[in-house]
């Protein structure tokens, strides 16, 4: 059941939401100069096609503009968790790939990997304000992966960062719809009921 | 006299000016054929055909909604063209976001600022084309430059559709244009249509000079004092050199003056 918008409820969503755009932006950025950096190190080809990985969330979404609010902050959660555990993944198979040869790339991985667990933490507090429980993290996260060659490493790693890349774009503009002001009611477009 | 040809390889462009709605390819061969030819589009996402609905007008373009968004899967348009003595084609691959290029903005106006020389104020609208721009935030690129200089000012503003000028050289006709982009992705539309100009002015007074003043004063009762604004010399009535340099007009006035005090 929706919690009812009352005008602080409705002050602290826009100042949840407008941060979470920052945050989004701001992680976007540093994903695309890592994946840039990434590609030269690896000595990747950068218009390489990557097939879906398993277990990585895939931000492409049909009807997107017909998504409720508890859809959008719940599948953004799921995916931005999901991508804590791949990114912690990504940088044990870095250090034990490059060891202390190349620190760059694993402190940039790192940097985002600290972004997006600070977004998945904001999602949380988005979901707290509109009385949702949090789901539990036992079912979310990939699988664990298989043992994979180092060049189909390089190439599932090219996979999530280009993937959170794009759920990077996708959280904003799912946090500028939670962000619009309601209707009479008070009650926010895409919060008024679970799916 | 023309010579029926195959065609060569087409032209062909894709661009989404109405982000999130979808995205328009067009085409044209790079030389005539001067027979009939026939275009066939196809538009493959993934695994996925999509149809690419042919516009009423031009006739040379197709348009296709997108069914989904944030996908990182390329798209690739094939066109072939085909008439009586052969066939040729082209494709291009792309990303979603690659092609978002909304038009130039609209309605662009450029005033005076009232009692301000050096400002001016710049308002614009989003392109009507753009569906959605709550959703889908546009951010703009300003330009300007007085018309009688080459170089452009630039300034990019992340939100809102106004920008006032603060730095307008006085009097200056000037010329302004305005671009715009999606917030995250894509490219810069063109340049709106130039606007033109030219910062507040002050009223021109009417100036009356002190040597029309001094003019009727009497030379032999009262002192004589160069008015401030008067000039003296003429450069080319100057005589000697340096430091010592005098003009004849000030050479008559101390003389005038000196025999006074004789």
């Amino acid at each position: 059941m929706a919690a009812a918008d009352s005008p602080s409820t409705a002050l602290r969503r826009r100042d949840l939401c407008s941060r979470g755009i920052r945050l989004a932006g701001k992680m976007r950025a540093d994903v695309v100069d890592l994946l840039d950096s990434y590609v030269e190190q690896q000595g990747l080809d950068a218009s390489a096609s990557v097939a879906a990985v398993e277990g990585v969330p895939l931000a492409a979404v049909e009807r997107w503009d017909e998504q409720t609010g508890t859809q959008r902050l719940l599948e953004n959660l799921a995916a931005y968790r999901a991508f804590r555990a791949l990114l912690a993944q990504m940088l044990e198979e870095l250090r034990e790939q490059l060891g202390e040869a190349d620190e760059g790339l694993g402190r940039a991985l790192a940097a985002v990997l600290l972004q997006v667990s600070a977004f998945a933490y904001h999602l949380e507090e988005l979901l707290r304000l509109e009385s949702r429980g949090i789901p539990g993290e036992e079912g979310d996260g990939p699988p664990p992966l298989p043992r994979l060659s180092l060049f189909e490493q390089k190439l599932r790693g090219l996979g999530v960062l280009r993937e959170l890349a794009q759920w990077a774009v996708r959280s904003a503009r799912d946090l500028r719809q939670l962000a619009k002001p309601g209707p009479a009611t008070g009650t926010a477009p895409g919060l008024a009921e679970s799916p | 006299l023309s010579l029926a040809a195959p065609p060569k390889e087409p032209v062909l462009m894709c661009r989404s000016n109405n982000y999130p709605k979808g995205f328009y390819c067009s085409w044209h061969l790079p030389t005539p054929t001067y027979i009939p030819n026939t275009f066939n589009i196809s538009v493959i996402h993934g695994t996925k055909d999509m149809v690419c609905e042919k516009d009423a007008v031009p006739k040379n373009r197709c348009h296709i909604r997108y069914l989904q968004l944030f996908s990182t899967v390329k798209y690739k348009v094939t066109l072939t063209v085909t008439n009586a003595l052969g066939k040729n084609f082209t494709t291009l691959t792309f990303d979603e976001f690659a092609i978002v290029k909304p038009d130039p903005p609209e309605s662009v106006v450029a005033k005076p600022v009232p009692n301000n020389p050096r400002r001016l104020e710049v308002s614009w609208q989003n392109p009507s084309s753009w569906p959605d721009p709550d959703s889908f935030p546009l951010k703009f690129f300003l330009r300007y430059r007085p018309l009688i200089l080459d170089q452009w000012q630039h300034v990019e503003l992340s939100d809102g559709t106004s920008h006032t000028i603060t730095d307008a050289y006085a009097g200056k006709e000037y010329i302004i244009q305005v671009a715009a982009k999606d917030n995250d992705i894509g490219t810069w539309s063109d340049w709106s249509v130039a606007v033109h100009a030219t910062p507040w002015t002050e009223e021109p007074k009417h100036l009356t000079t002190e040597a029309q003043i001094t003019e009727t004063t009497s030379a032999s009762t009262s002192s004589f004092m160069a008015p401030p604004t008067t000039k003296i010399c003429d450069k080319g009535a100057m005589v000697g050199s340096g430091a010592v340099a005098v003009c004849w007009t000030a050479g008559l006035v101390v003389a005038a003056y000196s025999v006074l005090f004789i």
